[in-house]
């Protein structure tokens, strides 16, 4: 009976019940959620599912299958790692947040029907921004909002899409889809969480303004639940081949650029996710396997990453490169912690990256697209030059900074997450067998550990360190900011204020200049009607003095403002009538 | 010039590399069969991308971190008093906010 709760749902109750819990126990009970999800998710089996009578639908709300599976697992683990990393914090909205985020992400993975996934996809939106905004400053405002919207259209493409593919098939079900406009505009939906270029700037302006530990949340979910959504709704799909070529590419050469540590994580997600949707486009078994285990492997080792600058980050209260430096004295821990992964998603052999990343390179090769062969490894010299390399040396290295830096202790619980975190990496790097018998389609026709394969990886990663090594000057990251396609709606933003805002401010402006004015005239004029009278007659009699402003003037002007709006009133019921 | 451990172990491991590579005998099928291709993949990828992204893309993208304050300010929206922004002291990238309420 138990395998029969949604494990979605489970976080969901949490989110709602641990405001009830105590202050001091709050951030320990956070952790009970995911667990009973893990729990709950061990006694799934494939084929199962719940349906759920919805007017005249069936929804789906568990459908259990290999795929499914394996991504519910991950979002479970990376929320309890991510619980554990967040011990220490002290903020009930963050924790709700958080708890109703990855809930409603393990609720859109099991869901069998697109209102489901829907549901699910648009509280994730919501709850998401709230980590971004949690942080307090006005960029975070700004971003949260940005975020918001970006999602929003996302969200309204794929609701559109979802109508017009109901009303073309009759199906509420989501699999695979055929083609026509409905799929493209769904297609377009997943495409905005899945940081598709140019689709992508939302990830590098809201990940780097988030909250230390809401970002750990932010970078395992969103992005993975639409490679997850991508890899069933359009496998095979030419297009995702290019579009992923195009994101590895453009993501890593931000990631050379930027100067904010979590700029440079976040541009490399969209280049990671660039190998997944390439790989999903080829749509083979291989693959498609490959872009799983690369997804599972990657929240695993990119959530570490953003684990230690976050790390860092809330240590210094510095995000950016240029004004950090020679924390290795200060941060020695985090350092090793952060090589760890840094090597990792290099796909550096014994480490999770190695098992995951060469299947969707070698189901390029075994497709016979040579071309995207060389250009994901090319991207991935890219991988390790920016985030293995020039991140951790000109954090914790590359000479002093400006203003000296104080690192404030890193609590204990952070370490442990971190650590929990690493032994996962090595784990899965030494004993990949647990993804693999995970996989859909079976065990993948792939050997990670041949001596070939092991040359590769080191031959590919020490001569992009040597070259590294001999222009480190020339990679210095510069404080700057990059401009990238949120230029065009971050500052469109100010021209549609002046259309369409100022205009209506001003007009409503003048009336309401217009009526007070008004309203004087005839209250003045209202002291002495017989005066005023004569006066219009040609015959003015005895002059009466106008009053000082008084206590009886204001009750005059009232109730002659009253009078107006009664007559006004009045005028716009008999028009209406009358029309 | 004396060279520390650390670089030393760097420059075996480099020969290691280049040596299991040449020791291996395989067909050539494609361009990445050849023996050194990921030694020479690592070098000139790693100087291609970063004449790439330094070279090319940085001259034209910078900008600097204040770039967005201007169009995110606080909007003028009376249109009568010439926008007299607060010199922001702390605060980068003041966010859009409306009138107050």
């Amino acid at each position: 009976m138990l395998g029969l709760i949604p494990p979605g749902l489970i976080l969901i109750v949490g989110a709602i019940l641990i405001p009830l819990v105590p202050a001091r126990a709050r951030s320990w009970a956070f952790l009970v959620f995911p667990a009973l999800a893990v729990a709950v998710l061990a006694n799934l089996q494939p084929g199962e599912h719940l349906g759920w009578g919805f007017a005249t639908y069936e929804l789906q709300l568990l459908r259990v299958d290999a795929l499914s599976l394996v991504f519910g697992w991950v979002f479970a683990l990376a929320t309890l790692v991510a619980g554990i990393y967040a011990l220490h914090l002290r903020d009930t909205g963050q924790q709700v947040a958080a708890l109703l985020y990855a809930g409603s992400t393990l609720g859109a993975t099991f869901a069998g029907d697109l209102f489901t996934l829907i549901f699910f996809w648009e509280i994730m939106a919501f709850a998401s921004a709230y980590l971004i905004w949690a942080r307090g400053t006005k960029e975070a405002y700004g971003s949260a909002m940005r975020y918001l919207f970006v999602h929003l259209f996302g969200g309204s493409l794929l609701l559109g899409g979802a109508l017009w593919h109901i009303a073309d098939t009759g199906s509420i079900a989501f699999d695979a889809f055929e083609g026509g406009f409905a799929s493209w505009l769904i297609l377009g939906g997943f495409a905005v969480n899945a940081a598709v270029v140019p689709l992508h700037a939302w990830i590098a302006d809201a990940y780097p303004r988030a909250t230390v530990t809401g970002t750990i949340f932010m970078s395992a979910l969103t992005t993975k639940l639409a490679v997850y959504t991508l890899a069933r709704g359009f496998a095979g799909w030419d297009i995702l081949i290019w579009a992923g070529c195009l994101m590895a590419v453009y993501g890593v050469i931000y990631a050379i650029l930027c100067n904010d540590i979590r700029r440079v994580l976040s541009y490399h997600i969209v280049s990671q996710l660039g190998f997944m949707v390439a790989a999903i486009g080829i749509g083979s078994t291989l693959a498609i396997q490959g872009a799983v285990a690369l997804a599972i492997t990657n929240i695993l080792y990119k959530g570490l990453l953003f684990m230690a600058a976050g790390a860092v980050i809330y240590s210094t209260g510095e995000s950016r490169m240029s004004q950090l430096g020679g924390l290795y004295r200060q941060l020695p821990a985090v350092f090793w912690i952060y090589v760890v992964a840094g090597l990792a998603i290099a796909s550096a052999p014994f480490l999770a990256g190695f098992i995951s990343k060469p299947i969707t390179i070698y189901a390029a090769e075994y497709a016979g697209l040579l071309g995207v062969v060389l250009l994901l490894h090319l991207v991935s010299v890219g991988t390790f030059l920016s985030v293995g390399l020039k991140v951790p040396y000109f954090t914790w290295f590359g000479g002093e900074p400006k203003k000296p830096i104080q690192a404030a202790p890193v609590p204990t619980n952070m370490y442990v997450a971190m650590w929990v975190a690493v032994g996962l990496n090595v784990l899965l790097g030494v004993w990949p067998d647990p993804l693999y018998n995970m996989l859909p389609g079976g065990v993948p026709d792939y050997e990670p550990y041949t001596v070939a394969s092991l040359t590769k990886g080191f031959q590919l990663l020490l001569f992009t360190a040597l070259v590294f090594f001999a222009i480190t000057n020339y990679l210095k990251p510069k404080q700057k900011i990059q401009l990238d396609t949120d230029w065009f709606y971050r500052t469109s933003a100010q021209l549609a204020w002046r259309t369409a805002v100022v205009p209506v401010e001003r007009f409503f402006k003048w009336c309401e200049d217009f009526t007070w004015d008004a309203t004087r005239k005839i209250a003045r004029k209202g002291f002495d009607p017989v005066a005023w009278t004569r006066s219009i007659l040609g015959r003015p009699g005895p002059e009466v003095g106008i009053p000082g402003e008084t206590a009886s003037t204001t009750l005059r002007v009232s109730m002659t403002v009253m009078m107006v709006f009664l007559l006004a009133t009045i005028a716009a019921v008999m028009l209406i009538i009358v029309i | 010039m004396r060279l520390n451990i650390w670089q030393l172990l760097f420059g075996f491991a480099l020969l290691g590399s280049l040596v299991l590579g040449l020791m291996q005998r395989k067909e050539w099928v494609y361009l990445w069969d050849f023996p050194l291709f990921f030694a020479l993949t690592g070098l000139l990828g790693c100087l291609f991308l970063s004449w790439v992204a330094k070279g090319l893309v940085s001259p034209l993208l910078d900008r600097p971190e204040d770039f967005y304050d201007a169009s995110e300010k606080d909007p003028d929206w009376s249109g009568e008093s010439p926008a007299v922004a607060p010199p922001s002291s702390t605060s980068r990238g003041r966010t859009r906010v409306g009138k107050e309420g």
